[in-house]
């Protein structure tokens, strides 16, 4: 009977550089600097990492497919690099890839490190990629990330009965709020308090969306080293140690985008990814035992939404736990203390372990108070790859000895 | 509904992740005997995730009961206002800001 | 006893008034005043002659069985293909067969009535057959030309037969001349004329009464005899002195259309012979003719079974659906007429895969979708395995058309950062009537016309078209459903 990974795999040592327009460094240069502050903090040497995953998603710009570019630019001593493309689920499933290796036996220490070179492209976003197959190519809509989770927004305002006034309400909490944070973090790519009133009047992107209800497109790398607490013990005796409580991917099955049963108002494969990692990790009643999340906000609707699919907030209730403060950083369960994907910023591959360096360090008390959430004692992470009727989805909760 | 506007510097970035935008200037349209404050605005989407653009929209904040009233903590005017509700009124409204400028792309009500 | 069984009729949405072409073009060009009364109809940028000739096809053959189908003819002489057999693409979008005859008509202004004729004669020849004539056109003048003035986009279909029959093919008459008044060689995408006087003194005004009196003689009619005249003919004096040779009534002929959606073409003389079979009573004589490198003149006797086609299919609901185009600068950009900058993202290639179109082709050509048979979802696409989580059947599917079937909107949005020309992309996801949803663009629409459980209708359009290799991708796409006239 499986049992997952709960508390086989620990956190020797994270990097995560500063995110953002890095004009002048290439997705090798970025690499080198996670991968260089994360031994550091593993007060280990390159050599004694036995394996590696690399979480990237966009390959036609970039560092190109496989595994060479990253072995070559790290010169890792030809140990196993393996590629793991998800969508914005990659870091996070490069995460996955290094702590099975060493769940299983068959690694002492291995790396994830996930990057993204996004800002060669010459324009802004994306580029545009058969990211669905090419059969979408002939019969896809010409549609956008912001104009998928729109419909979101409306079918949820539609199925709960609630003004979208209201929700747009909250949207601008979730927004106000992780410019807050953000403003607080030297490691983030913008760091610029806003006013609600400033967020209320900018323009649409996709109704009900606005400016500041979207993420932007960073470059970025950031790297963890995980081991087993058995070798924890003996590189960092009597240290803290930030244990690996569940691991969690779901994807879509295709029933949400052709049958006829989703509400549209909810993530389905973060509603099945979630249950099966409390239970992984043990948690019954994630709303009193999560003490902070980082969640995908690549839009604000979508972070409204995954309260409620993380089951933290009752369905139809999160404007209300968002507007009372449940979220904030002196909140019940701050989310996103980091800034999240609006501020901190969103190199695709390196998202997902950016998230779990930031509940790294705050499960270890490691950053200043004005930023640190008091005494937490599970932290979860969660990426949302792809649009709401066709995604992947990462879980990740995190907790400390 | 009554509200207060807090009136943002005109042609500063307003700067968001994703793009930025900023107030061009502000207007006021005689409707049905009222004054509608509203803001000619830019925004260029030039960093999100998903794209590029930029469009010109216009932003209506309501009607004026009180213009530059008082100035809030930050040193900036603010102005008290009346929403402008109900789809007739706001659909007149937009109509007749489309008309005063061509290419705009969006009228919002706050 | 051969003839028309059904008809249908296609004008696009957006109407172009005339005075906004001479006011921003009259500058460089004054006399194009004398052709500024009325709008014609422009084609969405998302359509063309294939799109627009499905759109009347699919009017014709509302409610009409598609696996009867033994023939469809397309005519125009804006095709967008010069190989690749056009009709196929109509024919695939109509929901026909793979058994049947296509084929393209086209290089006259009369190619669709000619397609007509040899359609009739198909139906003749083949005892219990059907066959289907779709015609559009979307021809370009220069700008500040008589030819942008006077040139509308639209299309027209006509269903044929033995059975059912609601106007009887009596006869034809042809004349041909290689008198060219327009033409376009291979390679030329604006259309040039001759002088207008001798088109209209030599052209109209003696070709139509050439080829009318030659069916006459040949039937023992005489013109007069005729209760529903259908011809075109853009010169307003010149159709006076025609139309003096069919009697005193003026009402039995039938409006050309010129100030509602202009010349369509090779569509023309079918999407007039629509408008005319909306009203047409029984035992009515309808004579049609057509113009262009010579004339067809047919005649035809509306049956009693007329009335039954008379249920809103036809030009009315078109012509009562419409939308100001207020911009000359769009309709520029919109039939390509002035290159707009599309930013670095615009560039990207996108290659079409014709093998895997080929496996796809109902799914994206007629939009087929299919019903498991196992536990009865319906579902678009219908691939191997069945889309509901407690069946999964596989290979267990019934072929469904959805095309005609409409839908319901589950949700929609308008998005500013989708690349179009015609910002905000509308699209969103759509509930087939019947089960099933999927995500569509939409068009012929603004975000403000939609609202969620609206219906809304499927239309072929334009998917991408691809300028490296010239190839034009075709898929459907949700409009809010068409009103009927009543």
């Amino acid at each position: 009977m499986a049992e997952g990974i709960r508390d086989k795999v620990v956190i020797l040592g994270m990097g995560c550089t500063k995110f953002g327009e890095r004009w002048d460094k290439s997705g090798g240069d970025l690499l080198v600097d996670a991968l260089t502050e994360a031994l550091e903090d593993a007060g280990i040497e390159k050599k004694d990492l036995q394996a590696a995953w690399l979480g990237v998603h966009i390959d036609e710009i970039n560092i190109g497919k496989g595994g060479t570019y990253a072995s070559n630019a790290m010169h890792l001593p030809f140990i196993p690099v393996s590629r793991l493309d998800n969508f914005c689920a990659s870091g996070t499933e490069a995460f996955r890839g290094a702590a099975y290796g060493v769940a299983s036996g068959a690694y002492d220490i291995a790396l994830a490190i996930g990057v993204e070179k996004l800002k060669d492209t010459g324009y802004g976003g994306l580029p545009d990629s058969p990211a669905f197959g090419q059969e979408m190519v002939m019969v896809g809509p010409n549609a956008t990330a912001p104009g998928m989770f729109a419909q979101l927004a409306t079918a949820y305002a539609a199925k709960h009965k609630i003004p979208m006034e209201r929700v747009k309400e909250a949207m601008t909490h979730v927004s106000w709020k992780s410019h807050q944070n953000g403003a607080k973090n030297p490691r983030a790519h913008l760091r610029k308090a806003v006013t609600k009133e400033q967020i209320m009047g900018a323009p649409m992107v996709a109704y009900p969306l606005g400016l500041f209800d979207c993420c932007g497109v960073s470059d970025g790398s950031a790297a963890a080293i995980v081991c087993t607490p058995e070798v924890f013990k003996k590189l960092k005796p009597n240290q803290p140690m930030v244990k690996v409580k569940a691991l969690q991917i779901a994807v879509s099955s295709g029933e949400e985008a052709a049958y006829d049963k989703w509400d549209g108002a909810s993530i389905m494969t973060t509603r099945a990814a979630s249950k099966r990692a409390y239970e992984e990790a043990g948690i019954k009643d994630p709303r009193k035992e999560i003490s902070m999340m980082e969640v995908h906000d690549c839009f604000s609707i979508t972070e409204l939404c995954t309260m409620e699919d993380l089951w933290i907030s009752p369905d139809g209730g999160a404007p209300d736990d968002i507007l009372n403060g449940f979220f904030d950083l002196d909140g019940q369960i701050p989310c996103q203390p980091d800034g999240g994907l609006k501020c901190f910023g969103h190199p695709i591959g390196a998202s997902g372990i950016r998230m779990i360096f930031e509940m790294y360090n705050q499960l270890l008390g490691r950053w200043p108070e004005d930023r640190a959430v008091k005494n937490p004692k599970f932290g979860l992470t969660h990426n949302l790859g792809g649009v709401p009727n066709n995604n992947v989805c990462s879980i990740a909760i995190f907790g400390v000895d | 509904m009554m509200a207060e506007h807090v009136h943002q510097p005109l042609e500063e970035e307003i700067r968001s992740i994703a793009g930025y935008y900023m107030v061009l200037e502000e207007g006021v349209l005689e409707y049905k005997g009222r004054q509608v404050l509203y803001l000619v605005q830019m925004a260029a989407i030039e960093t999100s995730c998903c794209g590029r653009g930029g469009m010109g929209f216009i932003y209506v904040p309501g009607y004026v009961t009180a213009l530059k009233s008082r100035r809030n903590r930050n040193g900036l005017w603010v102005s008290e206002v009346e929403r402008v509700e109900g789809d007739e009124d706001r659909g007149e409204i937009t109509r007749l800001l489309r008309a005063r400028h061509p290419g705009f792309h969006q009228v919002n009500f706050a | 006893m051969v003839g028309i069984t059904s008809f249908g009729a296609y004008v696009p949405r957006y109407r172009l008034n005339r005075m906004i072409i001479f006011g921003s073009m009259g500058w460089l060009n004054p006399v194009i005043i004398t052709n500024a009364r009325g709008e014609k109809a422009v084609a969405n940028f998302d359509e063309d002659a294939i799109t627009m000739a499905v759109a009347a096809g699919m009017d014709c053959l509302r409610g009409i069985d598609r696996s009867g189908i033994d023939a469809v003819y397309f005519a125009s002489t804006t095709a967008p293909y010069k190989e690749r057999q056009n009709a196929n693409i109509v024919a695939g979008a109509l929901g026909a067969g793979e058994q049947i005859r296509t084929a393209d008509f086209s290089a006259s202004l009369k190619a669709g009535t000619t397609a007509l004729l040899s359609a009739l004669e198909f139906a003749a020849a083949n005892p219990g057959s059907k066959a289907v004539v779709c015609a559009a056109d979307c021809r370009l003048g220069k700008m500040a030309s008589t030819q942008e003035m006077v040139f509308g986009d639209g299309g027209g279909a006509v269903a044929v037969g033995d059975g059912d029959v609601i106007a009887e093919y009596k006869g034809c008459y042809s004349v041909s001349y290689d008198f060219v008044d327009h033409l376009r060689g291979a390679n030329t995408k604006y259309d040039r004329m001759w002088e207008e006087r001798w088109i209209r003194d030599l052209g109209y005004q003696s070709f139509i009464p050439e080829a009318v009196n030659g069916l006459c003689a040949k039937y023992g009619l005489s013109p007069t005899d005729f209760d529903k005249v259908v011809y075109p003919c853009y010169y307003g004096g010149a159709r006076k002195k025609i139309n003096a040779m069919f009697g005193e009534d003026p009402a039995k002929v039938q409006d050309d259309m010129l100030a509602t959606v202009g010349d369509t073409g090779a569509a023309h003389p079918l999407l007039m012979l629509a408008a005319a079979l909306e009203t047409a009573q029984p035992g009515q004589k309808i004579l049609l003719v057509s113009f262009g490198s010579g004339c067809d003149a047919m005649w035809f006797e509306a049956t009693d079974a007329v009335s039954k086609m008379q249920d809103g299919r036809g030009a009315s609901r078109w012509l009562a659906r419409r939308a100001d185009l207020d911009n000359y600068q769009k309709y520029l950009v919109w039939r390509g007429m002035a290159p707009p900058e599309l930013g670095l993202r615009g560039e990207v290639d996108k290659e079409t895969r014709w093998s895997l179109v080929w496996r796809d082709r109902k799914s994206i050509l007629g939009l087929w979708g299919g019903k498991c048979k196992a536990c009865g979802a319906q579902q678009w696409p219908a691939k191997r395995m069945c889309v509901n989580p407690d069946c999964g059947a596989i290979d267990q599917f019934e072929p469904v058309y959805l095309a005609d079937k409409g839908g319901t909107i589950f949700s929609y949005t308008g998005d500013m950062l989708a690349a179009s020309l015609n910002p905000p992309a509308v699209y969103g996801t759509v509930s087939f009537n019947g089960g099933g949803r999927t995500v569509l663009d939409f068009t012929d629409c603004t975000v403000e016309d939609l609202a969620v459980g609206n219906a809304v209708e499927f239309s072929f359009r334009i998917k991408f078209y691809d300028p490296k290799r010239d190839i034009t991708n075709y898929f459907w796409k949700a409009i809010p459903a068409v009103e009927e006239v009543k």
